[in-house]
C-alpha cells in the first residue's frame, strides 16, 4: 500500500476503501506494467522535493480530487453497527458506574450521617454536663450568693439567740434577787436546817434511784 | 450518521469516564472511610463529658462541705461569728448556772413556807422511784438487787455507832430503824432519832414498850395494841416532826401477832399504817448466851440475802456484834450489786410475812 493511502486511512473503512482502490490499480498495473513504473518514479521524485505539509496539502487535494472524481467511487457503507454497539457499551458503563457510584455514595452519606448524629449527641451531652458543672461550681456567683445568704441568716439567728439569753439572764437575776430576799427571812426560821437536811437527802436519794433505773 | 455516532460516542465516553471516576471515588471514600478517627473523636468528647460529670460531682460535694462548714460553727462565719459564739457560750453558761441557783432558791423558799409539806413531797417522789425500781427487780429487768437492812428496838446506847458506820459506807447506804421508845433508853435517843432522819434513813414504829405477852401489854387487847402504836407514833412525831407509817410487830406478826391478836391488822389499817416482817434474819436477838458472833452474822447475811432479789434483813441496833457484822456484810453485798435503801410504805414488801 502506498504511503499516501496509509496516511489518509485513519479508520478501517477508509483503509479498506484505500486497499480496494489500490487493488484496483494493481489490477490495472498488472495489465499495464509500464504505467505503474512511470507513476512510481514520478511519485518518488516528487516526494524528495516536497515537504510534508505540501504532501498533506496534496493529500487533501487528492482527497478532494477523489471526492470530485467520479471515477473513484466511494463504497457505500451500511448502518454503523459498531458505533452503535460501542455507544450502548458506553451507556452500560455509565449506568453501571452511576448505579454503583450512587450506592456507595448513599453508603458514605449514611456513614457521615451516623457519625454526625453520634457527634451531635455526644456534644449535646458534653454541653449539658458543662452546664451542670457551671451550676455546681462552688465559686459560681449563684453559689457564692447562697453561702453569703446562709452566713447572714446564721449570724442573724446568733444575734437573736444572744439577745434572748441576755434577756433571760436579766429575768433570772431579778428572780434570784427576789428569792434571795425571801431566803433571808426563811433561813432564820426554827427547824429550817433540820428540814432542809432531810429534804436534801430525799432529793439526792431520788436522783440516785433514777440513775439506777436508767442503768447508769 | 457516522459523525453523529462519533459525536455521541465521544460525549458518552466522556460521561462514562466521569461516571467511572465518580464511582471509583465513592468506592475509595467508603473503603477508606476514617471510622477510627471519627470513633476517636466521639470517644474524646465522651471522655470529656465523663470528666466534666466527675468534676461536677466533686464540685457539688465541695459546695455541700462549704455549706456544712458554715453551719458547723458560728466561728466559721468570720469575726462577728467568733464574737457571737463566745458571747453566746458565756451567756449560756451564766444562764444555766443562774437557773440552777434559782431552782435551788425557789425550792428552799417553798420548803421554808411549808417545811413538813415540802419534805413529804420529796419523800413521796423518792418512794415512788424506789417502787419503780422494785418492780423492775421483780420482773428481772435490771441487775440491781435491793436490800432493806432493818434495825429494831432503838434508839440505843450504840445507835450512834451504827449511824457513824453507815455514814462511812457511802452517801447512798440507808437502813430502816423500827423504833421502840421503852425497849432501850439512852440519853441521846431524841438526838439520834433526828439524826436518823437527817441522814436519810427511815424511822418507823415498833410499838412503845416492845413487850410480848409475858411481860407486857402490846398484844393484850386491840385497845392496848392501838395505844402502843399510837404512843410510839406520838413520840416519834414530837421528836422528828414526822409520823411513822410502817409498823413491825414485836416478835413478828407471823410469830406473835397473827395468833395473839387477830384484829391487829384491822387496827393498823384504821390508823393508816402498813406493816412488815422480814425474809432474812441475823438471829441477833434473844438470850445473851445464844447470841451469834459477828462472824456468824456475816455468814448468815451473806448466805441469806443473795437468795432474795428484794431482801428484808432483821437486825437490832443494841447488838454490838451486829454492828461489826454490818460493817463487813454491807460492803461485800454492795459489790454483788445490792443497794441499801430506806423502807417506805409505798414498797412492794409491805405485808411480808417472816420467812425465817
Amino acid at each position: 500500500m502506498s504511503l499516501f493511502k496509509k496516511r489518509k486511512a485513519f479508520d478501517e473503512e477508509e483503509y479498506v476503501e484505500a486497499a480496494e482502490d489500490e487493488r484496483d490499480e494493481d489490477e490495472i498495473d498488472e495489465q499495464d506494467p509500464e504505467r505503474e513504473e512511470g507513476e512510481s518514479e514520478e511519485r518518488e521524485t516528487e516526494n524528495v522535493r516536497k515537504t510534508e505539509s505540501e504532501v498533506d496539502d496534496e493529500d487533501e487535494d487528492d482527497e478532494d480530487e477523489e471526492d470530485e472524481k467520479p471515477r473513484r467511487k466511494k463504497k457505500k457503507k451500511g448502518f454503523p453497527v459498531g458505533s452503535l454497539i460501542f455507544m450502548f457499551l458506553l451507556v452500560g458503563v455509565i449506568l453501571a458506574a452511576g448505579y454503583f457510584g450512587m450506592e456507595y455514595y448513599e453508603q458514605l452519606h449514611a456513614l457521615n450521617e451516623q457519625y454526625d448524629a453520634a457527634r451531635e449527641e455526644a456534644s449535646a451531652e458534653l454541653a449539658a454536663a458543662q452546664a451542670e458543672y457551671a451550676e455546681a461550681d462552688p465559686d459560681a456567683p449563684s453559689n457564692v450568693a447562697v453561702r453569703e445568704e446562709l452566713t447572714e441568716k446564721l449570724l442573724a439567728e446568733a444575734r437573736e439567740k444572744v439577745e434572748a439569753l441576755e434577756s433571760e439572764e436579766a429575768e433570772l437575776d431579778a428572780s434570784i434577787s427576789e428569792n434571795e430576799e425571801a431566803m433571808h427571812e426563811i433561813e432564820g426560821k426554827e427547824g429550817f436546817d433540820y428540814y432542809k437536811a432531810i429534804y436534801d437527802e430525799y432529793v439526792e436519794g431520788r436522783e440516785y434511784v433514777e440513775d439506777l433505773l436508767s442503768g447508769d | 450518521m457516522r459523525t453523529f455516532f462519533r459525536v455521541i460516542n465521544s460525549i458518552f465516553f466522556t460521561v462514562a469516564l466521569i461516571a467511572a471516576a465518580f464511582c471509583g471515588y465513592m468506592v475509595y471514600s467508603v473503603m477508606h472511610y476514617p471510622q477510627a478517627e471519627h470513633d476517636a473523636e466521639i470517644a474524646d468528647i465522651k471522655s470529656q463529658t465523663e470528666k466534666t460529670k466527675t468534676d461536677t460531682t466533686a464540685a457539688l460535694e465541695e459546695g455541700e462541705e462549704r455549706l456544712a462548714f458554715l453551719q458547723a460553727d458560728l466561728r466559721n462565719l468570720g469575726d462577728e461569728g467568733v464574737e457571737l459564739a463566745d458571747r453566746g457560750e458565756s451567756l449560756q453558761t451564766e444562764v444555766e448556772a443562774k437557773q440552777l441557783r434559782l431552782a435551788e432558791l425557789e425550792a428552799n423558799v417553798a420548803l421554808g413556807e411549808d417545811m413538813p409539806g415540802s419534805v413529804e413531797k420529796a419523800r413521796k417522789a423518792y418512794a415512788d422511784k424506789i417502787r419503780e425500781l422494785e418492780e423492775k427487780v421483780q420482773n428481772g429487768e435490771t441487775s440491781v438487787r435491793i436490800c432493806y437492812w432493818t434495825l429494831d428496838d432503838g434508839p440505843t446506847y450504840i445507835t450512834k455507832n451504827f449511824l457513824d458506820a453507815l455514814d462511812e459506807m457511802g452517801e447512798h447506804v440507808h437502813v430502816t430503824f423500827f423504833t421502840a421508845n421503852e425497849a432501850n433508853n439512852s440519853p441521846d435517843e431524841e438526838e439520834m432519832l433526828r439524826r436518823e432522819m437527817t441522814s436519810g434513813h427511815s424511822v418507823q414504829n415498833h410499838s412503845y414498850v416492845h413487850s410480848t405477852l409475858a411481860s407486857g401489854s402490846v398484844y393484850r387487847s386491840t385497845e392496848s395494841f392501838r395505844e402502843q402504836v399510837q404512843q410510839q407514833d406520838d413520840w416519834v412525831y414530837s421528836v422528828t416532826g414526822f409520823h411513822p407509817t410502817i409498823f413491825r410487830f414485836p416478835g413478828g406478826y407471823h410469830s406473835w401477832g397473827k395468833d395473839l391478836l387477830p384484829g391487829a391488822l384491822d387496827v393498823l389499817e384504821e390508823m393508816g399504817y402498813k406493816w412488815i416482817d422480814w425474809n432474812c434474819n441475823l438471829y441477833d436477838a434473844g438470850a445473851e448466851e445464844n447470841l451469834p458472833t459477828s462472824s456468824l452474822e456475816v455468814t448468815r447475811a451473806l448466805t441469806q440475802i443473795p437468795e432474795e432479789p428484794i431482801a428484808v434483813m432483821l437486825g437490832h441496833d443494841w447488838n454490838m456484834n451486829t454492828l461489826v457484822a454490818m460493817k463487813t456484810a454491807i460492803p461485800r453485798l454492795m459489790k454483788q450489786g445490792y443497794v441499801f435503801l430506806p423502807l417506805f410504805p409505798e414498797s412492794v414488801t409491805m405485808g411480808m410475812n417472816a420467812k425465817r
